[in-house]
């Protein structure tokens, strides 16, 4: 500063001192009426930037707030329809208990497989829940119904698993992630594949193959013609005998395979005579009979027709029968190679079942149980089939074993409830651990950004206060200057 | 006797100008710019009154001078100048920043609300409401785009009405400058020119370095030549004019030009610096980084969205936004290379997948579509498309491409798996099948010949004459194919990705199961043309392999199943099968015999499981399958460059917005990779934008790179705030010293008031002397 001082420099400078006390006093009084300290980036570059990164950090903990309550929302309905689920086998394992105790007589066996189809129902309610439109045991499928009953003329006859084996996870925090469903497929079945079980009249067995179906199953052996020689030679006279087949033998011919035996005797008379299959009962024939039906003694039946029959032909005729075989109830059919220890066959859910065709022998029905894969619905549906069962007793009493064996599929199918249930606890108390962690992380956040962008009341109150007095006295020292002047003292 | 008055009037007279002086000093005490003057005294020439004697007369008025400092005068100006241009940055920088909005109005928020109903959406893809709100905030967010995209022009119109009305002043004030120069010419003062003139012109000066940077010459008449960064602005005989270029381009920034010339003028320093400065900053810098985050954003979603799925599986229809320009003037696109047809995004070198489901079995059918950038036209890439079954595709009028499938098809453009890649039944299939091992091109010699045996029917002979090759030593699979087939009955022989392939024309059924039986004809023709020999049968029931998953890799695979044995899957033990990629990595052995149940899946890499079914398989016959993983369904970008199935409509920060259609039907909205209508695969990848690194953005995602942005606009207001401070102190601390020189200070001009009223006095007090003494000498006289 030099000596000199002009009029005009001392008025700039006390307008420069005012002006400047007047802003400094505007801008504390801005951060105290809003609050804030940073209204806009240029207030504090460095803070604003710290201050993204803090909302960025902010807004990632809402949105996993906003995952952990929705995935709480579903896990609480999923350990609520368990609950249910859990309560519902318990009634139907009593009910299967009480039929199977042999006191009762088919009637009363009846009514309880009705109770268990009710029981199935309400299962099968709980199984398609929905909670904000998704379906909770579907796996990833969350959009379609996940399990769909076929229903027949004996109540529901079988339910298909839409769903997949997919469980979603959600990040409900930094690296971690919360399972936010429970697929079906692992909720209503706990077993592990053991054997395969084929009940029986038609010879056949288990095959060589490891398959994929699962529960209960059916195979549907059936006749298609019947050959004299071996199977696939078709035949249709014995050259050696004269016999023929019958018309009825396309339809309603019973035997499959090789190694049937009909054993032809003339009688004495000259005229007609006795054939037996498989040395079952001697059953008279006579020269005009066309379409006579001969009973084996497994049941296997062949339609003969004697007009040609060498008069006098005594011996042994071989015959065999071609046939098919399908899982899915006729659909889809292959013809049966008896000759094959292993053969496909696919059933409705496209699972497979191998099949040794060697030892079959008549047509019919094969009740199939994959042993360790029945679901909790399987089971139950099975068990209701076997406690609907009529009969002679020696067939009730096989339906009743059959039974028993369910109902330890069923105890051990059941166990992913259980499981499920427990596992379900663990999500949801784990969920509220993590959104207190959250909570608490949110709130250090929110204190680190305030401090960054709020204002300290107490500091830019006692500051204004300084403002004001500087303010003041830039006012006075102005007033005082501009008084002074030679002219006062001038004469 | 009249000699002592007239020293006694040199003293009044000179009083009076310096009185004169000092009023002129204390009226113009307040004027900015004003220089104090001052009055020199001298003392008059000595008169001769005798010889070595000599008596003074008196004193004069030698000169009025201005009291200034030349270098502080100059110092001022450039430090006009400096003050000049940062001021005017300051407040645009603070323009710039209320233009961005932020924290509470800018497109920060926006980008949340955005990528937070991303989230949303993904945890409930199928959700109406998710969807609505998710297209809300695209909405929201492509309007703050479109807003920020005005404010920012609104800046850079107001750099350009600055720069506009700084040069008219520049104008008027070369034009005053000029006028002053004519006046002193006028005047006639001779080299001396009037103080306040002198004033007129450092007033002038100062004005003028406000806006650019000044260099002054004064001429010896008095007159000002001034240039400007080299450029002569005014000359003693008159001024050029500036004016003002801008271009149609709205990057090219704003030029100031010579009137009359084609010359540009550069100042250096001053406003009109910087304004020049900030106006390519807005134009090439903030516009234009606003531009291209749009443009990357439109070309990230929608190319995420383009190759997506919606909920229904599949599109009906589609129709391109943008259509293809007719470049050449032909009145036809048709012949127009797919990269040249005016399409605001690139279109490279890559393939386009189109996925064909039967909504009726949900099976998906894949065609790939080569695009080259050399040759494929408008018209090739229709008529690919049209060719592919069940889809048919032309292009409008407005060069728009459209696409429609048949009734009980869709269509998409993903890269989800086709789930039953075996379609010609080449593993495991239902009909009699031997492949070649697919080595191409092969030699046809003199006398080879094929037997081939349907059903164990009789050998039909097949004769490969090298006649009917065009180039028998270079013969490929689809010329062998045909000339088998001119001589086979009951068989038929194709080409499956690239091998020669021999099937029974009839498959398995209950009871039936066709076989094959393949001989050389002796010559060893099998094994040159890599054909197994003997004999295969079919199968009432075909392998069918299923692939699932989605594939992550990410460039594209083709991977070779191949059996390592014959048998039934399932059931023969240790029945294995190789999975390699073409290239012949090895991606997995797997076991599909005794201990597999068919069906199940077995992981391979990459996302990707295969299924096999229940079914018989035989490396004899050299099955084999082959299958894609597809890491982009467009690699070529044609999607993206024609806007099929946008997300964004538009190509920049002006004219973004959401595509009509989606917000018309939400359930077009792609938010899965071909699951279920729930699956979001499409919804994390719209997610992944957010963090997705851009090699345009040297790595950052378009959101690090408009948070760079922001920092660095309030880092710029942050420091031009500063710089002005700074630069407005050392302003006044200079025109404190320059009025500590010049200014008046009027306790100091009342003392000279003072001083030159007693000088008055005393000379009118020396003439009353003189008067007496006169009057004595005329009273003696008397």
């Amino acid at each position: 500063m030099s000596d000199r001082v002009s009029n005009d420099t001392q008025f700039r400078s006390s307008l420069a001192g005012i002006s400047r006390a007047w802003s400094d006093m505007y801008r504390s009084q801005l951060e105290l009426s809003t609050g804030r300290r940073i209204r806009k980036p240029s207030d504090d570059p460095t803070g604003a930037s710290r201050l993204m990164g803090i909302d960025r950090a902010k807004e990632r903990l809402s949105r996993y707030g906003l995952n952990i309550s929705s995935v709480s929302i579903g896990i609480e309905a999923t350990s609520r329809e368990l609950q249910a689920l859990s309560d519902l086998y318990g009634e139907a394992r009593q009910r299967v208990v009480q039929g199977l105790n042999g006191t009762l007589d088919a009637g009363g066996r009846r009514v309880l497989a009705d109770d268990l189809d009710r029981i199935l129902g309400q299962m099968l309610t709980s199984a398609n829940t929905q909670e904000s439109g998704q379906y909770l045991f579907g796996g990833s499928e969350t959009g379609t119904v996940p399990y769909v009953r076929t229903t027949g003329t004996d109540g529901i006859e079988r339910i298909s698993y839409r769903g997949d084996e997919r469980s979603m996870e959600v990040p409900v925090a930094d690296g971690v992630s919360e399972v936010a469903n429970f697929p079906g497929s692992r909720v209503f079945r706990a077993g592990q594949r053991t054997t395969t079980t084929f009940l029986s009249r038609t010879g056949a067995l288990p095959g060589v193959g490891t398959n994929s179906a699962t529960g209960a199953g059916r195979l549907i052996l059936s006749h298609t013609q019947t050959t004299f020689g071996a199977p696939g030679s078709r035949i249709p006279a014995d050259p050696l005998s004269g016999l023929r087949l019958g018309v009825s033998s396309a339809t309603l011919d019973t035997v499959l395979g090789a190694g049937h035996t009909l054993d032809v005797a003339p009688d004495p008379s000259g005229i007609g005579g006795t054939v037996s299959l498989n040395g079952g009962p001697d059953i008279p024939f006579g020269p005009t009979d066309a379409n006579l039906a001969v009973e084996g003694p497994d049941g296997s039946i062949v339609h003969l027709d004697f007009r040609s029959v060498l008069p006098g032909f005594s011996g042994l005729v071989p015959i065999s029968g071609d046939g098919t075989v399908s899982a899915d109830g006729g659909r889809t059919v292959r013809a049966i190679d008896f000759t094959a220890t292993g053969m496909q066959v696919r059933g409705p859910d496209g699972g497979i079942t191998h099949l040794d065709a060697t030892g079959i022998r008549r047509a019919g029905a094969v009740d199939v149980r994959h042993n360790g894969t029945f679901d909790v619905f399987s089971s139950l549906i099975a068990i209701r089939d076997a406690l609907r069962v009529e009969g002679d007793p020696a067939t009730v009493t096989a339906a009743m074993d059959h039974a028993r064996v369910l109902l330890g599929e069923l105890d051990t199918a059941q166990e992913g409830i259980q499981r499920s249930l427990a596992d379900s606890g663990s999500v949801a108390s784990r969920l509220e651990a993590t959104t207190s962690r959250l909570e608490d992380f949110d709130i250090l956040l929110s204190d680190r950004r305030s401090k960054i962008a709020d204002v300290d009341l107490s500091d830019v109150l006692v500051r204004m206060k300084e403002q004001e007095a500087v303010y003041q006295s830039a006012l006075y020292v102005s007033s005082r200057l501009g008084q002074l002047s030679l002219l006062n003292f001038l004469a | 006797m009249t000699f002592g008055y007239d020293t006694a009037l040199t003293a009044i007279s000179s009083a009076r100008t310096a009185l004169r002086t000092i009023g002129h000093n204390l009226t113009n005490a307040n004027r900015t710019g004003y220089t104090r003057q001052r009055v020199l005294l001298d003392a008059n020439a000595p008169a001769q009154i005798g010889p070595g004697l000599a008596i003074g007369t008196g004193v004069r008025v030698s000169s009025v001078d201005q009291i200034a400092d030349s270098y502080l005068t100059a110092r001022l100006r450039s430090q006009a100048q400096e003050l000049g241009r940062h001021t005017v940055q300051r407040d645009i920088f603070g323009d710039l920043e209320t233009a961005y909005g932020e924290p509470d109005n800018g497109l920060n928020p926006l980008f949340s609300g955005f990528f937070g109903s991303i989230d949303a959406l993904s945890t409930s893809a199928n959700d109406p409401a998710q969807r609505t709100g998710f297209l809300q905030t695209a909405k929201s967010l492509a309007q703050g785009f479109r807003s920020l995209s005005g404010n920012l022009a609104e800046v850079r119109r107001g750099i350009q009405d600055g720069i506009r009305s700084d040069v008219g002043n520049v104008n008027r004030i070369l034009t005053q400058i000029t006028e002053l120069n004519r006046a002193i010419i006028t005047g006639g003062f001779g080299g001396s020119v009037p103080p306040d003139i002198k004033d007129q012109q450092n007033v002038l000066l100062k004005d003028l370095a406000e806006f650019v940077d000044v260099a002054v010459t004064t001429v010896p008449t008095g007159q000002l030549a001034i240039s400007s960064a080299g450029q002569s602005l005014v000359t003693p005989s008159g001024n050029i004019t500036l004016e003002v270029r801008t271009s149609t381009n709205p990057q090219a920034p704003t030029v100031i030009g010579i009137a009359g010339a084609s010359a540009t003028f550069e100042p250096q320093s001053g406003r009109l610096r910087g304004l020049l400065d900030l106006d390519p900053t807005l134009a090439q810098g903030n516009i234009a980084s606003i531009n291209a985050m749009a443009k990357s954003l439109i070309g990230q979603m929608n190319h995420a969205h383009a190759t997506g799925v919606p909920p229904a599986g599949g599109y009906a229809s589609m129709t391109s936004a943008r259509g293809f320009s007719d470049r050449n003037g032909n009145g036809s696109v048709l012949d127009e290379r797919v990269s040249e047809a005016g399409l605001p995004f690139p279109v490279k070198d890559g393939t386009l997948t189109v996925n064909i489901r039967d909504t009726a079995t949900g099976d998906v059918r894949r065609t790939r579509i080569r695009i080259s950038t050399n040759t494929t036209t408008v018209g090739n890439l229709r008529d690919q498309l049209d060719g592919i079954d069940h889809v048919s595709a032309f292009v409008d009028a407005q060069g728009r491409l459209r696409l429609a499938a048949d009734q009980g098809y869709t269509f998409d453009f993903s890269n989800r798996t086709e789930p039953h890649p075996d379609a010609a039944g080449t593993l495991g299939g239902t009909r009699a099948t031997m492949a070649s091992n697919g080595v191409f091109p092969v030699s046809v010699l003199p006398g080879d010949t094929l037997t081939v045996a349907v059903d164990g029917g009789a050998p039909q002979t097949v004769t490969l004459s090298p006649s009917a090759f065009p180039d028998p030593s270079n013969v490929g699979p689809d010329a062998l194919a045909a000339v088998i087939n001119g001589q086979l009955t009951g068989a038929t022989a194709s080409v499956v990705s690239g091998r020669l392939v021999i099937a029974s024309n009839v498959g398995g059924a209950p009871g039936y199961t066709p076989a094959l039986t393949l001989g050389d004809g002796g010559t060893g023709t099998a094994a040159r043309l890599g054909l197994p020999t003997g004999t295969t049968a079919g199968s009432d029931m075909a392998v069918n392999l299923t692939v699932s998953g989605t594939y992550t890799g990410t460039s594209d695979r083709t991977f070779v199943v191949k059996p390592l044995g014959d048998g039934v899957i399932g059931q023969t033990a240790g029945l294995k099968a190789e999975v390699r990629t073409k290239d012949g990595r090895l991606v997995g052995v797997l076991d599909i015999g005794q201990g597999y149940a068919p069906g199940t899946s077995l992981s391979l890499e990459d996302g990707l499981s295969v299924s096999f079914g229940a079914g018989r398989v035989s490396a004899a016959a050299g099955q084999f399958t082959e299958f894609d993983g597809v890491a982009d369904g467009d690699s070529s970008g044609v999607l993206v460059a024609t806007g099929m199935n946008a997300l964004f409509l538009g190509t920049e920060a002006k004219d973004i917005a959401v595509n009509q259609e989606l917000l018309d039907d939400p359930t077009r909205l792609a938010t899965g990779l071909g699951g279920g209508p729930s699956d979001n695969g499409n919804v994390l990848r719209f997610a992944g934008v957010r963090e997705n690194p851009q090699d345009s953005f040297d790595g950052a995602s378009v959101i690090e790179r408009y948070e760079a942005l922001i920092l660095q606009s309030a880092s710029d207001t942050d420091r031009s705030m500063n710089t002005v401070d700074t630069q407005s102190a050392l302003m006044a601390e200079l025109e404190n010293r320059r009025q500590s020189i010049s200014g008046v200070n009027v306790d100091e001009e009342l003392l000279n008031l003072e001083n030159y009223q007693r000088a008055f006095e005393v000379a009118a007090r020396y003439v009353q002397a003189l008067a007496e003494v006169n009057e004595t000498l005329i009273n003696l006289v008397r």
